[in-house]
């Protein structure tokens, strides 16, 4: 069974905030390693769209959840 | 610098967010709200219908009609959103949405009682949603299904729970209980206020300072195992709360009050993002230690007394 982890992840909350990005941001913090979150190639989309889009306070969160995100994926060797 | 490929594959479950907002008095365009899916439909596994929610102004029947509206409307607008069966609506509806999904929500559990819900959840079970063997026939989620004792005792394929922020935002970490010694996912957690600034801190036993040692003992084995610690914080009144600048360790407890608090040592006690993190840890584990769907869903046979 798999359980979902709710909490301002719906259409109201995601309406209110960045929408797509507050699904993956909101409430996990630096949880981006587990399985609800952190995609690398979605973030980096986000990331050249709100390049795009000149919104560089998001581009600054988003490169940080990526930098997290990779520094959990990187092998050793 | 290479990467694994094992990249964590995002798996997003939309809420339409319906009860939300019916909660608090507001609507939600579904037009607004099907143009949001198609926008980010490439990031979406899963996205609910917009259902309808009786209330004292619109009949259960009225409810489920309209819920079934939303279904078609987004149908038409060429989505296939997972349809929504609410507690007490007519047959017909789930009927309907069985035949032409194999992946059905079942909602309007939230206000209900579990001895009101435990029957109409058994009888659901039993005779529509799964098979004679007790197999489930299709793959359902429970909306807002935060009891553990029916989240235990029907075959989901999914349920939702807000507990892991609520209990953080509270103040609080969910810690499982013991049986032989092992932890056991089986039994209800324990909720324990942890944050320095909590209400209860100084009610017996709902506090973390106010257990017995060994019992903090034990707590603190089950979060010092999953890497956090408890932390430590002081607290003192200034002067002038206007003009007082907070420094990199402070922050205002009440700041009306001009209480600042210091952070000697960051965790759990003064810090919500760890509380959230520990329990979705709880939630995880929680996650594995579940039987792997699909699974038989039988009614226990009462034992029958000598004389009945």
């Amino acid at each position: 069974m798999q359980i979902h982890l709710k909490g301002n992840t719906g259409f109201n909350s995601a309406k209110r905030e960045k929408e797509i990005l507050s699904l993956f941001d909101n409430r996990f913090h630096e949880f981006a390693k587990n399985k609800y979150l952190g995609d690398q190639d979605v973030l980096e989309c986000l990331r050249i769209k709100a390049e795009q889009e000149n919104d560089h306070e998001m581009v600054e969160k988003l490169q940080i959840r990526i930098d997290i995100l990779v520094k959990g994926l990187v092998d050793e060797n | 610098m290479k990467t694994k490929n094992k990249k964590s594959k995002v798996n997003l479950f939309l809420d339409s967010g319906a009860y939300s907002a019916w909660s608090q008095n507001a609507e939600i365009n579904i037009h607004e709200y099907i143009a949001f899916i198609k926008k980010n439909i490439k990031y979406i596994d899963v996205y609910a219908n917009l259902d309808v929610i009786s209330s004292d102004k619109i009949s259960v029947e009225k409810a489920a009609a309209g819920t079934l509206k939303n279904q078609r409307i987004m149908e038409k607008a060429g989505l296939t959103p997972l349809p929504c069966y609410h507690f007490g609506e007519p047959l017909k509806y789930l009927k309907l949405y069985l035949k032409e999904h194999d992946y059905i929500a079942l909602g309007g559990m939230v206000p209900i009682s579990n001895k009101d819900l435990k029957p109409w959840l058994d009888d659901l079970f039993l005779k529509h949603l799964c098979d004679k063997k007790g197999m489930p026939k299709v793959k359902v989620h429970g909306f807002g299904m935060t009891s553990l004792s029916l989240m235990l005792r029907y075959p989901w394929w999914s349920v939702d729970s807000t507990s892991w922020v609520v209990t953080g935002r509270m103040g609080g970490i969910l810690i499982p209980r013991k049986t032989n010694g092992k932890y056991d996912y089986n039994k209800n957690p324990l909720k324990i206020a942890v944050s320095a600034k909590s209400p209860a801190t100084k009610k017996l036993e709902a506090h973390y300072n106010t257990f017995s040692p060994v019992q903090q003992k034990i707590f603190r084995e089950y979060f010092e195992g999953k890497g956090f610690k408890l932390g430590e914080s002081s607290f003192r009144k200034v002067k002038r709360k206007e003009s007082y600048v907070l420094q990199e360790d402070e922050k205002w407890n009440k700041k009306k009050e001009s209480i600042v608090e210091t952070i000697i040592e960051p965790g759990l006690c003064n810090d919500y993002k760890l509380r959230d993190e520990l329990n979705i840890i709880y939630f995880l584990d929680l996650e594995k230690k579940m039987k792997k769907w699909p699974w038989p869903f039988k009614l226990k046979k009462k034992m029958k007394g000598f004389f009945e």
